[in-house]
């Protein structure tokens, strides 16, 4: 019982982690188009991770400047951004999906006005 | 307008592959979860479901033999409890993260939904940056799920970001779709975002040198696993009816 409480102490080899990331990484050798990844510039931190709605505003604030953030860039590098409005092709949810989504939205919103 | 410039890309990650496979064993929601991250990589492959749970070997032998470069695989255990190893494989590292607060995209209540293959792209916290093993989380994270410049399978245009925070020892992932502002909204408004799903929690548990073993470069003192936590909570319950007794 007590070897279960009191634990040995935990890894925390840095130099073997850096180790292991000098021997697979290959980013610092990649354009940036070839990942498009963005890391943020605001290090504020959630408050508390239990409050649903202000972590949810929170990512959508982050996501968002990242979002700008990569558009800018593309456009420096003259990458299309925009899906032309006859360019149609498979989406991750199918039409069928989303019917029953906004159905599901209509759905909840007549809820609200029948409560009111 | 016009032709598009040509872009300087160095391809480094042209032969990027992902083998994504779960265990047998897998409830629904995770198996839902794993045909997500399928529609939203590319570059993965998956593979039937693995038999065994401990030699797990045999996924860096089945990478090989579809020659992919690293390896997600979905853990379950006891019909509730999910881990995902992420490997590079053949030679390492591999993490190995508990999978919680899971929403697949097949929720309603996620109203976003963008071109299937189209490249996203990667958000990080800059907390990623802090500590090694953060940083290593990160590389593996971006060679996962970036897809690759001109992958055959990927489609032009940006239209979803996907996102990767860093909160209470976990990394926390969102996928939105990015709404370009269309018509006479093009002036006055900017880009807005909905958000497509899935939804999940990834606590960071060990790292390994090698693939899915080897030594532990890095173990994680905050991870209670789920089994202490319900074993914890049974006791809780028992002092609970005993003071109700007494």
């Amino acid at each position: 019982r007590d070897g279960a409480t009191a634990r040995k102490s935990y890894a925390n080899n840095e130099k073997g982690l850096e180790a292991s990331l000098e021997d697979f990484k290959w980013t610092h050798k990649a354009k940036w188009i070839d990942h498009m990844t963005i890391t943020g510039t605001n290090a504020e931190r959630v408050v508390d991770v239990n409050d649903d709605l202000t972590r949810e505003t929170f990512f959508y604030e982050r996501a968002l400047e990242s979002a700008n953030e990569c558009v800018r860039r593309l456009k420096d590098l003259g990458v299309p951004v925009r899906r032309p409005d006859d360019y149609y092709a498979e989406m991750v949810k199918s039409d069928e999906h989303m019917k029953r989504v906004r159905s599901e939205l209509l759905f909840e919103q007549q809820q609200l006005e029948i409560r009111e | 307008e016009g032709k598009a410039k040509s872009v300087d890309a160095s391809l480094v990650n042209k032969n990027e592959k992902t083998l994504v496979l779960t265990s047998r064993g897998a409830t629904s929601r995770y198996r839902h979860l794993m045909l997500d991250l399928l529609t939203l990589v590319p570059n993965a492959k998956k593979d039937a479901k693995l038999d065994t749970k401990n030699e797990r070997n045999v996924v860096v032998e089945a990478a090989d033999l579809r020659g992919c470069s690293s390896a997600m695989f979905f853990e379950c255990r006891k019909k509730q409890d999910c881990y995902m190893w992420l490997a590079k494989t053949p030679s390492g590292p591999s993490i190995k993260f508990h999978v919680e607060n899971v929403h697949t995209m097949a929720e309603l209540k996620m109203t976003g939904n963008h071109l299937k293959f189209s490249r996203p792209s990667l958000h990080f916290a800059p907390a990623f940056d802090e500590t090694a093993h953060r940083r290593l989380i990160k590389e593996a994270l971006i060679q996962t799920f970036a897809t690759p410049y001109r992958h055959f399978k990927s489609k032009p245009f940006y239209d979803h970001q996907m996102c990767f925070y860093w909160e209470d020892n976990r990394v926390w992932f969102r996928n939105y779709q990015v709404v370009h502002p269309a018509g006479k909204e093009v002036k006055t408004q900017g880009l807005t975002l909905s958000e497509t799903g899935p939804r999940l929690c990834l606590h960071p548990i060990k790292i390994f040198a090698g693939a899915f073993g080897g030594a532990v470069l890095f173990e994680d003192e905050t991870f209670v696993s789920p089994n202490a936590q319900r074993a914890e909570s049974k006791k809780r319950d028992v002092t609970k009816y005993q003071q109700k007794v007494q």
